[in-house]
């Protein structure tokens, strides 16, 4: 068993590349949107351009108004608001899969861009690595 | 030769793991270059030693040890989604196996800009 460290400050700027960070699980039933989003924070904090993207049941991570303590979860939306400090911002939502939900674009984040399906899935192509969360 | 890297993440019971096992083995007999693999969320379970299955089924861990010391591929675990889950990799209770190395999501990030191409399981 051996140990490695890498800090942000050790690796090289040239190499970026775009990630693209997909999430389908909703906000508290699993560890999927916390593990997804320590995933983005990582890539934003070693200036890697990282996008996300919330289609399906991940929809549900965006919606305002979650209350993470009533059922005992960490509150890890709260988290979200450090997003832009890494300069994470392009954020994607699926029109459609609001519209099976009945959500409204009603997001604790600003800067949600609303995508209809076709353009959604367009975009996410666009990026050279996608993971799934 | 084209980089591959490989992000597990899916518990050594999932046959995904056995899929990721054999993308890596045809990838490397068609010269492709595995950079390294990376275990997080579930995939981290890969690493626990103590980790007892059935003999008439997939023997997970001995199928890495086997690319591990064939290859010398690193197979990199993220500590934090391991230890949540029961890995120890220090003191006398240490249930990571040698084959793998201690790391943290950088290395996710260090591996994702080195490859051509990323494969998820």
């Amino acid at each position: 068993m051996t140990k490695t460290i890498i800090t942000s400050t050790n690796m090289s700027k040239e190499n970026t590349s775009t990630v693209a960070v997909l999430n389908a699980h909703s906000s508290f039933n699993s560890s999927y949107g916390k593990d997804a989003l320590d995933v983005a924070l990582i890539f934003g904090s070693y200036e890697q351009e990282v996008s996300l993207f919330f289609q399906g049941e991940g929809v549900r991570q965006l919606i305002s108004v979650q209350n993470a303590s009533l059922i005992n979860a960490k509150d890890y939306l709260a988290t979200f608001s450090a997003l832009e400090f890494y300069d994470v911002e392009n954020i994607y939502v699926c029109l459609t899969s609001l519209k099976q939900r009945n959500l409204a674009a009603d997001f604790h984040i600003d800067n949600v861009n609303v995508l209809p399906e076709q353009e959604f899935s367009a975009r996410l192509r666009q990026h050279k690595t996608i993971i799934r969360f | 030769m084209p980089n591959l890297a490989v992000i597990v993440t899916s518990s050594p019971s999932d046959n995904l793991t056995v899929t990721a096992i054999e993308i890596i083995t045809a990838a490397l007999s068609q010269d492709i270059n595995v950079i390294g693999v990376f275990f997080y969320q579930n995939g981290v379970i890969n690493a626990n030693k103590n980790i007892q299955i059935p003999s008439d089924e997939f023997q997970t861990l001995q199928a890495w040890r086997l690319l591990h010391q064939q290859t010398n591929i690193p197979l990199h675990l993220c500590i934090t989604a391991g230890e949540k889950r029961g890995l120890v990799c220090e003191g006398e209770n240490i249930n990571i196996d040698e084959v793998f190395t201690v790391s943290g999501l950088g290395e996710l990030v260090e591996l994702t800009t080195k490859a051509d191409r990323v494969v998820q399981l």
